[in-house]
């Protein structure tokens, strides 16, 4: 059997696919045969089938380091790692004092802090409530005292006059549920003009003892209701009732339906308005009293015999009804007569017994108008 | 495979995930070296290795019980050194663009002159030429050098790993041995 000879290039496929070595290979035997006269014979493929021996022995060789903890770091980079779980336990505080409390309860201290919350809150406004009322009471109070001092300028529109009252003197405190004093709560009197002898800045007192200044006519507005006009030298006190004439002369002005009751008391009488114009004297422990018009009821205080007496009439009072100077005869005999008793008793006697007469003025609404008109424009003059 | 092999991936499989240590022990030294045969970097191997257990362990529940759980590290290690050559070979292809290496021919681009040849005689130099000589390979035919001579896997198990055909894995081992004898060759020849 003859053998082909084997070029280069399959030579070289040979000593690459079998890494120097095709001896080791299964190979045919015609070609390994054919191989092998071929390395004989060819320097060339011979070098390279050496070389290819070497570098494959020398690639087979190569060998690496392996780090030691190559599996424990892929590990801990794969592998996840299981969660620690960290039981925390939790140990209940020791109660403290609301705590207690509130089990005495039966609450929480949620719930007893809850319930002292609205009971504070509870206190405070039945607190704030009751604060609310008592300053209520005291503001009207003092309110209806403000409102009772005087407004002379805005009542007479004349020449101003400085007087006040006392604030909280009772008698100028009105009455709940007191129509009465709710009509005169403002006022009692202004000083409109006029001086005073024995007080300097005309401060209006109720039972005080005013004395007019020789030379100066008093002029006062009572409860804006009444005008009265008081002579110099006059000594008077004024209250909420009236006033009380010690001395002098009085002319009194009253509009109509505003002053029932209104009374003017002397030692020996007791003048009550009801509504006309009429002056009250008093000198010498005598009184007079004179109308202008309307009809005024004068008392005797201690027999308690009254008379009615009308515009234009006038009567005397000592001790008791003097005179009446009246178209009617018969009452004028019968007051002449009473009055010559009255003198029959000493003097002395006479100023005590005095003092317990009472004239009483009913006011008479009609006619009243035109009465005050011609009232104002006249002169009074005091018969002494 | 091992019948150990099956039955570990089962439990992992079913969420045993410490099982998992058993396959990294077993195997973590193939998929180092290999790694690193491609690399040529210790930390990078490293870094590739964690990498190809960490894709293992995601999807395990694709694995093919059909085949090697080694040739199936293998492959995840060839398509992850893919993925990163590919990154990798922008920065080489600048280098290769530039003028300078322009003018330079084939072999001074894939062979060190460096070294003089006095010197580099020993065979530890040529070694260390040779594994030079290789790294200059291109991607599939490194791969496949690596995993014949190293891996000592089979034509078959190559063609597995690669994903082609045999013919394209004898066909490329071919070429790849016969540029390294030429270039060694070359090298030899300059030594002397």
């Amino acid at each position: 059997m003859e053998v082909k000879p084997m070029d280069c290039k399959t030579a070289k496929d040979i000593i690459i696919e079998y890494n120097g070595k095709p001896e080791t290979a299964k190979l045919k035997p015609e070609i390994l045969s054919a191989f092998n006269s071929h390395m004989a014979s060819c320097k060339a493929c011979s070098l390279s089938k050496e070389r290819m021996c070497e570098l494959t022995s020398k690639i087979m060789a190569d060998k690496i380091e392996m780090p030691a903890n190559i599996a424990a770091n892929i590990i801990n980079k794969v592998i996840p790692k299981p969660v620690d779980v960290k039981i925390k336990t939790f140990t209940h505080p020791e109660p403290g004092f609301i705590e207690k409390i509130a089990a005495v309860f039966g609450l929480t201290s949620r719930n007893l802090s809850l319930a002292f919350s609205v009971i504070v809150l509870s206190l405070f406004t039945a607190a704030a409530f009751i604060h609310y009322n008592s300053s209520k009471e005291i503001t009207d109070k003092e309110q209806l005292s403000v409102k009772s001092q005087p407004q002379n300028n805005e009542i007479a529109g004349k020449a101003p006059v400085e007087n006040k009252f006392k604030k909280n003197e009772e008698k100028f405190i009105a009455q709940p549920n007191d129509p009465h004093e709710k009509k005169f709560k403002k006022d009692i009197f202004t000083i409109e003009s006029g001086e005073l002898a024995n007080c300097s800045n005309n401060e209006c007192k109720t039972d005080f003892l005013y004395e007019v200044k020789n030379g100066s006519e008093l002029r006062i507005s009572y409860k804006n209701a009444a005008e009265i006009i008081i002579k110099e030298n006059s000594k008077f006190k004024i209250n909420d009732k009236g006033m009380f004439l010690e001395y002098g002369l009085v002319n009194v002005d009253l509009k109509p339906k505003t002053l029932e009751g209104f009374s003017v008391l002397t030692p020996e009488s007791h003048v009550e308005v009801v509504g006309t114009m009429f002056s009250v004297s008093r000198y010498s422990e005598k009184t007079e009293v004179s109308v202008k018009k309307g009809t005024v009821r004068v008392t005797e205080i201690e027999s308690k015999d009254s008379k009615l007496l009308n515009a234009g009439n006038s009567i005397s009072v000592s001790k008791t009804i003097k005179k009446v100077n009246s178209s009617d005869e018969k009452k004028e005999n019968h007051e002449t007569s009473s009055v010559a008793l009255s003198h029959a008793q000493s003097s002395s006697s006479t100023s005590e017994a005095i003092i317990n007469h009472t004239v009483e003025v009913k006011i008479e609404p009609t006619n009243i108008k035109g009465v005050i008109n011609t009232f104002k424009n006249n002169d009074i003059t005091v018969d002494k | 495979m091992e019948i150990n092999d099956i039955e570990t991936i089962e439990k992992v499989k079913q969420g045993i995930t410490c099982e998992f240590e058993k396959i990294i022990n077993k195997y973590s030294r193939l998929v180092y070296s290999i790694a690193y045969r491609l690399l040529r970097d210790s930390d990078e191997a490293n870094d590739l290795s964690q990498d190809v257990f960490l894709r293992a362990f995601k999807f395990i529940n694709k694995y093919n019980p059909e085949f090697k759980f080694s040739t199936w590290l293998v492959r995840i290690t060839y398509n992850l050194y893919k993925d990163r050559f590919k990154t990798k070979k922008v920065l080489l292809v600048q280098c290769i663009t530039s003028d300078e290496e322009n003018n330079k021919s084939y072999e001074e681009k894939f062979i060190d002159h460096s070294q003089g040849p006095d010197i580099k005689v020993e065979n530890k130099i040529k070694s260390s030429q040779i594994i030079k000589i290789i790294n200059k390979l291109p991607l599939n035919y490194k791969m496949v050098i690596n995993l014949y001579f190293w891996g000592d896997y089979s034509y078959e198990e190559i063609a597995e790993i690669l994903e082609v055909p045999i013919g394209t894995v004898k066909s490329r081992l071919k070429r790849a041995k016969s540029y390294l004898l030429e270039n060694y060759s070359r090298l030899l020849e300059k030594w002397k």
